[in-house]
């Protein structure tokens, strides 16, 4: 994995439990040893530093709040270690409780605190001596969602104010959307593509990032390009291509085995016929309030899409689907890399 | 149903009663030596063998307790002197024990061998405690007398620490492995190296383990009476349990000063 993180940028590394994305966090700050490679933090190499040599923060998961020690004495051990003197200390924490919004609890034990008044002083402890580079491992994942929508943004916050080069490992893609300056995906101990969200978003590099991204998932249909006919044979349905499409597939594609990925608000659905549409059949749809998820059925293919709340479509019913063909997806067949 | 529950009331009740006179015999069948040894040691001389025993002294005596400290003891045994050794023995064991099988314990819990055999390593420390004393005493004997280590402190404090480090080593271990690896992988990130983290952090979380583990090899040390009878031979270096033991003479048994000697040891 080669990777560079840029002075002050946040940067979420991205990925399902147990694709590697911890324990590259955990080598960048020296809990682990990588068994080839090198890290350097600015122009310094620190592949054999230990921690305290690094001048990196951490905030875990568990967030590792010392639990014999008060909230104060939580937030200024970095510094006590430092032997920052005591005037100073008690400076610099009322500063971060300040920012924070911890000051009334700092003489509280942790185990007296809720979900997120323990996030808040576990993030105070990481930014108070204004580290070179902070780390996040799953911060948010242990507290409620509509506390994890509002730390969120208040993380951001923090990073714009302090701007300290930050690394974020989640496994939830909508804070990496929100949060991040760029993501870093990862999938089996790989990193699968590196670019700001909107990047990921439109154009996945694979196949692998396309389905993982997005919500509902993007619709993923395999098929076979007639080279000969010019077409694509979707079992179902076989779409007639025009030339310039047919020119890039041509030159792109490793054999005839190849995905169509079409994400489900870029899916037109008409319940009157249309010519050039396709037939389907509506299988369930799931009504949010401000739109409607329609699931489809074309022959053995399952197609979701995103629709007006109120449009009246009942289970069964025959609709026809369009879509436009610049907001489609290819994906070869064997190496699944994003073709167009 | 107002009858069915008054009915699982009283099953319940008539199950504590059971319960409650059953531990008050073990007890009583526990406690009655002590007793009988506390009492003993309150009895003057004459109603010692009288033959009529009773349950409590008819004259009460301290007589067994101040002879020792102005030395008139009739087997010439210095109680105080037992005493001292003992815990001097005890507490110096205990605290190299701690010391040495805190660190191990900790290791143990928080690395892998590069041969990934923990758990072996594991049991061969406990493999120490799998013999005998009484198999090992004489080779003990001879280790210490080619040391010149023979009716020493030292003797004695080198065979509990050894005997006691697995006990102090697996019972950290657990302790250890309870506190969530995290908190000293924060302090390291924080600026302390592992040694520091270990002692700032993780060692304050585990102090009732600590005391826990001392009290538990105090007490082995202190009622050991094997090793002590064996590789102590003068009255000077010896420890409470082979000293109370020399009140038991080839003549006679010192039942006073015995009762009494052993009623301040426990």
């Amino acid at each position: 994995m080669n990777l560079t993180i840029k002075d002050g940028e946040f940067l979420v590394l991205l990925g399902p439990s147990g694709c590697g994305k911890s324990t590259a966090l955990r080598m960048l700050a020296g809990l682990e040893d990588p068994s080839s490679g090198e890290i350097y933090i600015g122009h310094q190499p620190v592949t054999d530093m230990d921690p305290k040599e690094r001048d990196i923060s951490m905030v875990f998961q568990s967030y590792a709040l010392y639990p014999h020690m008060s909230v104060y004495e939580n937030i200024t051990y970095p510094l006590k270690i430092r032997k920052t003197p005591k005037a100073e200390r008690k400076k610099k924490a009322d500063e971060i409780a300040d920012i924070l919004e911890i000051g009334d609890l700092l003489n509280r034990k942790p185990r007296a605190l809720s979900g997120g008044q323990r996030q808040r002083v576990a993030l105070g402890r990481s930014l108070i001596r204004q580290p070179n580079v902070f780390l996040m491992d799953e911060p948010l994942s242990n507290l409620d969602a509509k506390l994890r929508v509002h730390m969120r943004g208040e993380i951001k916050r923090l990073h714009s104010e302090l701007g300290i080069t930050s690394l974020y490992v989640t496994h939830d893609q909508t804070e990496a959307m929100t949060m991040a300056d760029r993501i870093a995906i990862m999938e089996g101990g790989h990193l699968q593509q590196l670019a700001q969200p909107n990047e990921i978003y439109h154009k996945p590099a694979n196949k692998y990032i396309g389905g993982f991204i997005g919500s509902p998932a993007m619709n993923m249909v395999s098929g076979y390009w007639k080279t000969k006919e010019g077409k694509i044979d979707l079992d179902a349905f076989v779409w007639d291509i025009d030339r310039e499409w047919q020119e890039i597939l041509e030159k792109q594609l490793s054999g005839e085995n190849m995905y169509l990925g079409i994400r489900p608000e870029d899916v037109e659905v008409s319940a009157s016929p249309i010519s050039e549409g396709i037939e389907a059949e509506v299988y369930v749809v799931e009504p949010l309030g401000k739109e409607m998820i329609a699931i489809m059925k074309v022959g053995d293919h399952t197609i979701t899409a995103i629709v007006e709340p109120d449009m009246p479509l009942d289970m069964n019913q025959k609709v026809w689907l369009t879509f436009n063909s610049n907001k489609v997806h290819v994906f070869d067949g064997s190496t699944e890399k994003k073709v167009v | 149903m107002e009858n069915a529950k008054t009915g699982m009331k009283a099953k319940r009740l008539r199950g504590e009663i059971i319960r409650y006179i059953t531990l008050f015999g073990i007890c009583l069948i526990v406690l009655f030596p002590i007793y009988w040894m506390i009492i003993t040691s309150f009895k003057p001389a004459g109603e010692l063998f009288a033959s009529d025993q009773t349950f409590f002294p008819q004259n009460f005596t301290l007589q067994y307790y101040i002879d020792p400290i102005d030395g008139v003891v009739s087997s010439g045994s210095p109680f105080i002197g037992f005493f001292l050794n003992s815990m001097i023995v005890a507490s110096v064991s205990m605290i190299i024990c701690l010391v040495i099988g805190s660190l191990a314990a900790y290791s143990l819990a928080r690395f892998e061998l590069r041969i990934n055999k923990n758990d072996r390593l594991s049991f061969a420390i406990l493999t120490a405690r799998m013999l005998p004393p009484i198999v090992v005493i004489v080779p003990m004997y001879l280790i210490m007398q080619s040391l010149g280590l023979l009716n020493t402190h030292w003797a004695m404090i080198i065979v509990y620490t050894g005997f006691n480090l697995p006990f102090v080593v697996w019972m950290m271990k657990a302790f250890f492995q309870e506190i969530p690896p995290d908190l000293e992988e924060s302090a390291m990130v924080d600026g302390d190296s592992r040694m520091k983290a270990f002692y700032k952090i993780v060692l304050p979380l585990a102090a009732p383990g600590l005391v826990a583990t001392s009290i538990f090899t105090l007490i082995l040390t202190w009622n050991e009476f094997l090793f002590a009878m064996f590789l102590l031979n003068s009255a000077d270096m010896m420890t409470l349990p082979p000293g109370i033991a020399t009140y038991i003479t080839q003549y006679e048994t010192n039942w006073g000063e015995l009762t009494a000697a052993a009623t301040l040891a426990v």
